[in-house]
């Protein structure tokens, strides 16, 4: 004889249930806790292997400054009007050398994802282009653009064109062939397939790679101020360092980093409001 | 929910179709005089090995391949371009992971300009016709293989199609889930009255959902049989053999294209 089918489901057992779950959060909890400890511990280490070189005199003390320094460093400039006016200065070359980048890439990677002739014509330029060191062009840009924002802007701009330009073009040209097909067959115009296809399919990588961007951007920025410029952090830095400040300099070195993750929290924001999550199917 | 709304079928005519492509430097013969008339509203099955061109044939009824020579008509007009009544249905369900099993569903619609409060209406519909009214904001990337593809189905079935083309619609689905869809389908089907020419390797699907079955050779296709299926309806898709006939249709097929398979393979 079959059996009913409700003999089949088991007694509920909550002493299991509990215990699974208790399992599972206890596992969580160590691996949190070993995680801060971690954490802390190579924070702690990075400081006391600099605090000892500086005591020691291992190196010379004065060109390395000392974790309490730099910590007074940053608090005396984060008052200091010098400062904000060099972070302005970058800040405002960086997004605009970012936001010009990733337009012009973003535009060039859709024109050469639809022409398979543009793509070869410029492919070899631009892997040529690609191959330089663009900061290594900030001396050349300064002399044609002056010492004012838009040597940077234009230094950061080429690193990020590129990254753009890659990520569109293999966004779209990543459209699976059946959602292809699909859009032939429903007779799709170029403008419809652009619009309902192929740009939500490229924006995953397009916002990955403004993330870069962002971050690159600030680098060329900085690289070029550092070269030569009328104000902005990478100045600043030369400044200080060249007056032996090196808690100063360590500090500046501080807020650039910040900055950059400034910019790159912005996009990331940008991110969670427009990229669908191509990987979200855990269930 | 509307009722039954019969739409009618288009009829579909190929005449003296031969097709090809090059390889390399060869030139690989596809098809190789296809004559074909298929009336409005009937389901026919086009089965065959792999490469014979059942494919290409589709691509020729939905205006995306040009046959070298002859003519593909729908309601005796020459097909020379993608028509809006006619819709296409994969083996996968090529659905957009970043829209919702609705988004998904009007896409059709969409493409065509159907004003926004309309598309919103009969896709409504059809998400319940489908079963799927519940789903009809879930992310398409949550929902089982059978649920994407009833999505497909309604995708397709909304934008009332006259020709449905499907290209091994339910070969990705395990076999349970697939009968449950095959049935689904066929029910909604019997209220539209499409024309459908059905793609499968599956010579048992092709007989429970067909009114006929075309047996295709081995590359260049043509056709080798060409039989009615006087199966009564509705069917039942869970035991084949229930129904009165299948099993003597099955053998009578199934030897056919064993020759053609085995031909093909030794080819």
């Amino acid at each position: 004889m079959i059996p009913p089918i409700q003999s089949l489901a088991p007694p509920p057992d909550d002493a299991f249930d509990v215990r699974i779950i208790t399992e599972r959060r206890d596992k969580e909890l160590r691996d949190t806790k070993r995680v801060v400890l971690i954490g802390t511990g190579v924070l702690i280490a990075v400081l006391g292997i600099w605090e000892l070189m500086h005591a020691t005199g291992l190196v010379k003390p004065i060109f390395i400054s000392d974790p309490i320094s730099v910590a007074l460093a940053i608090g005396r400039l984060l008052t200091s009007a010098i400062l904000w006016r060099a972070v302005m200065a970058t800040f405002i070359a960086s997004f605009c050398g970012l936001v010009m980048g990733a337009v012009l890439g973003i535009l060039s990677g859709i024109a050469m994802a639809h022409s398979d002739v543009l793509r070869r014509a410029l492919q070899p330029y631009l892997t040529v282009f690609n191959a330089l060191p663009r900061p290594a062009l900030a001396p050349i840009f300064i002399l044609w653009f002056g010492l004012g924002a838009a040597p940077k802007i234009v230094v950061g701009a080429t690193i990020v064109f590129f990254v753009l330009l890659a990520n569109t073009m293999a966004g779209i040209r990543s459209v699976n062939a059946d959602i292809g097909f699909l859009a032939r067959s429903l007779g799709m115009s170029p403008w419809q397939t652009f619009r309902l296809i192929e740009l939500p399919q490229a924006m995953p990588p397009i916002v990955a790679g403004l993330r870069l961007g962002a971050v690159y951007a600030v680098l060329g920025v900085v690289v070029s101020e550092i070269v030569a410029a009328y104000e902005g952090l990478g100045q600043l830095l030369v400044q200080y360092t060249n007056q032996f400040a090196i808690a100063e300099s360590f500090a500046v070195l501080a807020f650039t980093a910040i900055l950059a993750l400034v910019l790159d929290f912005a996009v990331s924001l940008l991110q969670r409001l427009i990229a669908w999550a191509p990987a979200s199917h855990t269930d | 929910m509307t009722g039954r709304q019969d739409i009618g079928g288009l009829h579909v005519s190929f005449s003296g179709i031969r097709h090809g492509f090059t390889h390399g430097e060869r030139v690989v013969r596809a098809l190789w005089g296809i004559d074909l008339e298929i009336p409005a509203g009937q389901f026919v099955c086009l089965v065959g090995p792999s490469g014979c061109g059942k494919t290409t044939l589709l691509g020729m009824v939905a205006g995306l391949v040009k046959p070298r020579e002859g003519t593909v008509a729908l309601d005796s007009q020459p097909v020379t371009h993608v028509r809006r009544d006619v819709a296409y249905m994969l083996a996968r369900d090529a659905l957009l992971p970043w829209l919702n099993a609705r988004h998904n569903a009007e896409l059709g619609l969409l493409v065509r300009g159907v004003a926004k409060a309309e598309r919103a209406r009969r896709v409504e519909a059809w998400l319940a016709r489908v079963g799927l009214s519940e789903f009809a904001d879930s992310n398409i990337l949550r929902l089982s293989q059978g649920m994407r593809q009833r999505v497909a189905i309604a995708r397709t079935l909304v934008q009332e199609p006259r020709c449905i083309l499907m290209d091994e619609p339910f070969a990705a689905l395990d076999a349970q889930t697939r009968i449950l869809v095959q049935q689904s389908f066929v029910n909604l089907w019997e209220q539209q009255r499409a024309t459908v020419i059905f793609v499968t390797h599956d010579l048992a699907e092709a007989i429970l959902l067909g009114d006929r079955v075309v047996l295709m050779s081995r590359r260049p296709g043509r056709i080798v049989a060409d039989m009615p299926i006087e199966l009564p309806r509705p069917r039942d898709l869970h035991t084949p053999s229930a129904n009165e006939g299948f099993d003597m249709t099955h053998v009578k097929l199934a030897d056919l294209l064993r020759d053609q398979v085995l031909a093909a393979d030794a080819a």
